[in-house]
């Protein structure tokens, strides 16, 4: 097999386990939005929001899931600076789980 | 070239995994924590020659591991590049001050990670054979007086290629916000010639302590570029007035004399350059800026550590006409 098709091999076999993740990833944000729901306040829930995200931006847009990598990133970086609220955030976060929903399927 | 990927996800070190295969790296093993990092180098039976880190990580992050990775032996003088999040671009700074060689960012793209990979292999392999070289001759370091060596210094005092690199990815916007300033032992030839190697390299880590300590209010990051060059980039908000900052290197260079003064050794004499910076609508690249500053020293604005009749003539014929 030659170099090239080794590494489409591979890479296909990641997306294919991130397709997989996909399921957890989402109930890992659907956990922390939970949270969020019943209190605003939450640093530790917007954290986990923050790094489900941050590991999505580095992951999806490596492997060609660029939509999804660049909505991450948009939401990464939002939480990041700390300068947009909750209410700012949530529907972004509602359009990611939108996506990884729609990538499952 | 053995590799080690740090990244707590890990379908992304199995991603990097393939691509590093792809470009003939097939030695490469992962790790999704710092401690893990640091546990993995230490048990190795043969070591790394290369780490991938990514920055943010949860318990010690990239930043802190590539600092401790720098204080550990088996690792630090190997390439150290960081993957990172284009949001985490600015921490690619601190990065580098603790002693990272060169950055990617996240998401991958492959062929900036194979010209990355190729640059760091040949890091890697002039490092084998340094340590070679140093074995077949009896413990006894050699390297040509041009050669950017690397410092023992206590603080951060990055290889000339990783500053190099740290520029380069700043680009010309963000180098505008930054001031470089050239130093030149300018005896630094007499010193290679009377001693050894080793103890060459131990004087020039001293000078760099010496620039560190003095210009730590500015947030530096300090090069040796070889021949008795050293390069400091500041923030240029941050950066010492050029006189005092000779002040402050004359104190800790007195000190230095008098101890090298006991050990029978030359005293170190150094000439600063003028600061350079770049302007917003300036043509030179960030490496230019760099370079720019190293010729600046051949017209210093002071010679610390005692002045010599050429400085003195250099001096006096740079200074403006009244």
């Amino acid at each position: 097999m030659s170099k090239e098709a080794k590494l489409n091999d591979a890479l296909t076999q990641v997306r294919s386990k991130f397709v997989v993740s996909c399921q957890e990833r989402s109930q890992t944000l659907l956990e922390a939005m939970r949270a969020l729901e019943t209190e605003l306040d939450q640093p530790e829930a917007l954290a986990q929001v923050r790094r489900e995200c941050h590991k999505l931006a580095g992951l999806a847009g490596s492997i060609g899931f660029t939509e999804i990598g660049n909505l991450a990133e948009v939401i990464d970086t939002r939480l990041k600076e700390g300068r947009a609220g909750w209410v700012v955030i949530e529907p972004m976060v509602k359009d990611l789980l939108q996506r990884l929903e729609g990538i499952k399927k | 070239m053995k590799i080690l990927i740090v990244d707590d996800e890990p379908l992304f070190c199995e991603l990097l995994k393939a691509e590093l295969s792809a470009c003939g790296h097939t030695n490469v093993h992962s790790v999704n924590s710092g401690a893990e990092a640091i546990s993995s180098i230490k048990t190795a039976e043969t070591p790394f020659d290369c780490a991938l880190l990514d920055i943010d990580m949860p318990g010690i992050d990239g930043i802190e591991l590539c600092r401790l990775l720098r204080f550990e032996p088996l690792t630090a003088d190997i390439p150290l590049v960081m993957v990172t999040a284009r949001s985490e671009v600015e921490s690619v700074d601190k990065a580098f001050a603790a002693g990272a060689t060169d950055y990617l960012t996240k998401p991958i793209d492959r062929r900036d990670l194979r010209g990355r990979m190729t640059m760091a292999s040949a890091m890697a392999r002039e490092r084998v054979a340094r340590k070679t070289t140093l074995a077949n001759n009896k413990k006894t370091e050699q390297f040509p007086f041009e050669e950017a060596c690397r410092l023992e210094a206590e603080y951060a005092c990055i290889d000339y290629l990783a500053l190099q690199n740290y520029v380069l990815k700043l680009g010309s916007m963000r180098m505008f916000n930054h001031v470089a300033i050239g130093f030149q032992v300018a005896n630094a030839r007499e010193l290679f010639l009377t001693l050894d190697n080793s103890a060459f390299r131990e004087t020039m880590s001293d000078i760099a302590e010496v620039i560190v300590e003095a210009t730590m209010s500015g947030n530096p990051i300090t090069s040796y570029a070889g021949s008795g060059f050293f390069v400091v980039l500041f923030d240029r908000h941050s950066a010492t007035c050029p006189e005092r900052l000779a002040d402050q290197i004359e104190q800790r260079l007195q000190i230095l004399n008098g101890w090298y003064a006991q050990l029978g050794q030359l005293p170190v004499r150094i000439k600063i350059g003028a600061p350079i910076s770049r302007g917003l609508v300036s043509l030179r690249s960030p490496v230019e800026i760099l370079e720019k500053a190293l010729i600046n020293t051949k017209k210093p604005i002071t010679t610390l550590g005692g002045l010599q009749e050429e400085d003195a003539i250099a001096q006096i014929q740079s200074q403006p006409g009244e």
